[in-house]
């Protein structure tokens, strides 16, 4: 299964424009890359899996039901499900939790802060290896549903992760739903025949959007790949 | 609160516009140099607390800047608190109890963090009770600590079920009429404090910090 170098998330991290920030928030902005150096323990693995039978509501796969009508397409054809999942490990909520611990709170936030924009990394590095994948079937790949975010309800978390066999890099469920460890994430998208490019996205009817800020920076960063 | 002098003002706008270093060097000479009352520089300090909750709640502060004027404040406060006299300090100066924690089946704990940091440094008694918190653990918890305010966080839409769980624990156990709630987190709304049976929900830090005033002001 793909480990990733933690030091290219980093990197990406470090390349984030500091425009317009204040020199104190510039200050912490460097602590935090420095402290989240060592950090990263990131992983991720994902499967396409074919449908059971032709697509409809709901979408059978890997003897799997889910409800994600939004994969459906309006042309092409729907064959299967590219269905991922990725972690940066537990080390960064340890330290976060540590520092919160020790008062320093402004660090915390800051290296928190770090941590979501390496684990948007990773997240964004798992779907151009899925897109890859993909093409190389020579099929084409629609669509992006994250369970939880609009689109997919999170009771299908455990689904997508028996289909991504998420055991493989250690991510699980706290409570039923709750991936561990938290800086992680999970994508489900549609594989097929000449499916056109998705006109709609998971953020459009998000009711997080007016207070989200990782909508617009993912979106500054080039991706559609989001929270 | 009676006029600022210049020197004053500087320290209020320095807190205010994060320029750290000069802040926190004005403060301790005013503190340990020139023998400036403490309590007058810890107004100050919440002064400037409350033009940066303003420029949080309008959006030009973001959460790092708030911790960040929350931590200066806190150092500030560790330097000035032992210079006031015996009398003037004490437990009593507290505004309130709070109880916080992550309802259970929920393990984020960034944005509760941030929250009882935020209450402790405006001058709240704040206990944490972590992560994953069943209800009966806020029940003990209403009985050893006697909070004024029980705070409830949680980030997915389940733990909307698990703070209604706790709330109606909390009624049965007898307790509720002693403490206020309110929740946060995630896509909390009225609906969702309607659904749950809290008195209050908060969207931000800010927020929190003053609906437990409002409270304990009430309560006064
Ligand atoms: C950053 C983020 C992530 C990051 C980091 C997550 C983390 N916890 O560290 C990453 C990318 C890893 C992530 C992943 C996922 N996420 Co996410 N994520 C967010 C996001 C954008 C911000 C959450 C956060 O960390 N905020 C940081 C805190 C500090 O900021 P804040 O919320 O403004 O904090 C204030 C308030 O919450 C308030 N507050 C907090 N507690 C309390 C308590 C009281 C009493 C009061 C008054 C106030 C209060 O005060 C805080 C300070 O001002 C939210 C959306 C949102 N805007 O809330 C979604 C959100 C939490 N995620 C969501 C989802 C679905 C996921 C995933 C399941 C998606 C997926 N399939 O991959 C995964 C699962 C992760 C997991 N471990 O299970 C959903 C959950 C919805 C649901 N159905 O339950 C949300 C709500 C987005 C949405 N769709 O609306 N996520
Ligand atoms: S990035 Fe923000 S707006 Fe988009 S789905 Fe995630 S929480 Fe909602």
């Amino acid at each position: 299964m793909p480990w990733i170098n933690g030091k290219q998330l980093h990197r990406e991290a470090a390349q984030r424009s500091l425009a317009g920030l204040s020199p104190a928030r510039v200050r912490l902005r460097a602590e935090a890359l420095a402290a989240a150096e060592d950090l990263a323990r990131p992983a991720y693995c994902y499967r396409i899996v074919p449908l059971d039978e032709p697509a409809g509501t709901p979408l059978r796969a890997g003897g799997e039901t889910l409800l994600a009508d939004r994969l459906l397409p309006g042309s092409g054809e729907l064959t299967g499900l590219a269905c991922g999942t990725f972690t940066l490990g537990p080390e960064f909520e340890d330290r976060i939790r540590e520092l919160f611990a020790d008062k320093r709170a402004a660090l915390a936030v800051a290296l928190d802060e770090v941590a979501n924009d390496m684990v948007i990394a990773l997240g964004r590095r798992l779907q151009d290896r899925m897109l890859m994948e993909v093409q190389r079937r020579g099929l084409s790949m629609a669509g992006e549903l994250r369970a939880g975010d609009p689109g997919l309800d999170i009771s299908a978390q455990p689904a997508v992760l028996r289909l991504a066999q998420a055991e493989r890099i250690g991510v699980g469920l706290h409570g039923g739903h709750l991936l561990t460890p938290i800086k992680s994430g999970t994508v489900v998208c549609g594989v097929g025949h000449d499916l056109p490019p998705a006109d709609w996205s998971r953020c459009d009817e998000c009711p997080s959007a007016p207070r989200c800020r990782m909508r617009t920076r993912a979106a500054g960063a080039g991706s559609d790949l989001r929270a | 609160m009676s006029e600022l002098n210049a020197e004053e003002q500087q320290l209020v706008d320095w807190l205010a516009d994060m320029n750290e270093d000069q802040a926190m060097d004005l403060a301790r000479r005013m503190l340990l140099e020139d023998g400036k009352d403490p309590i007058r520089v810890l107004e100050l300090c919440r002064m400037s607390m409350d033009i940066v909750g303003k420029k949080f709640e309008e959006g030009e502060y973001f959460l790092p800047e708030l911790v960040l004027a929350g931590e200066m404040l806190d150092a500030i406060g560790r330097i000035a608190k032992p210079l006031i006299k015996d009398h003037e300090a004490g437990p009593s100066n507290k505004l309130g109890r709070v109880l916080i924690g992550t309802v259970h089946g929920d393990l984020h704990d960034i944005g509760k963090n941030i929250v009882s940091f935020m209450l402790d440094i405006n001058g709240f008694e704040v206990k944490d009770v972590g992560i994953d918190v069943p209800a009966q653990t806020f029940i003990d918890e209403v009985h050893a600590f006697k909070p004024d305010v029980v705070g409830l966080s949680g980030f997915l839409t389940l733990a909307f079920d698990s703070m209604k769980e706790t709330i109606a624990a909390l009624e049965q156990a007898g307790v509720r009429q002693q403490v206020k709630v309110m929740i946060g987190g995630g896509q909390i709304d009225e609906t969702v404090r309607n659904y749950t049976g809290a008195d209050a929900f908060g969207i931000n830090a800010v927020e929190a910090v003053n609906i437990c005033k409002k409270w304990t002001q009430a309560a006064a």
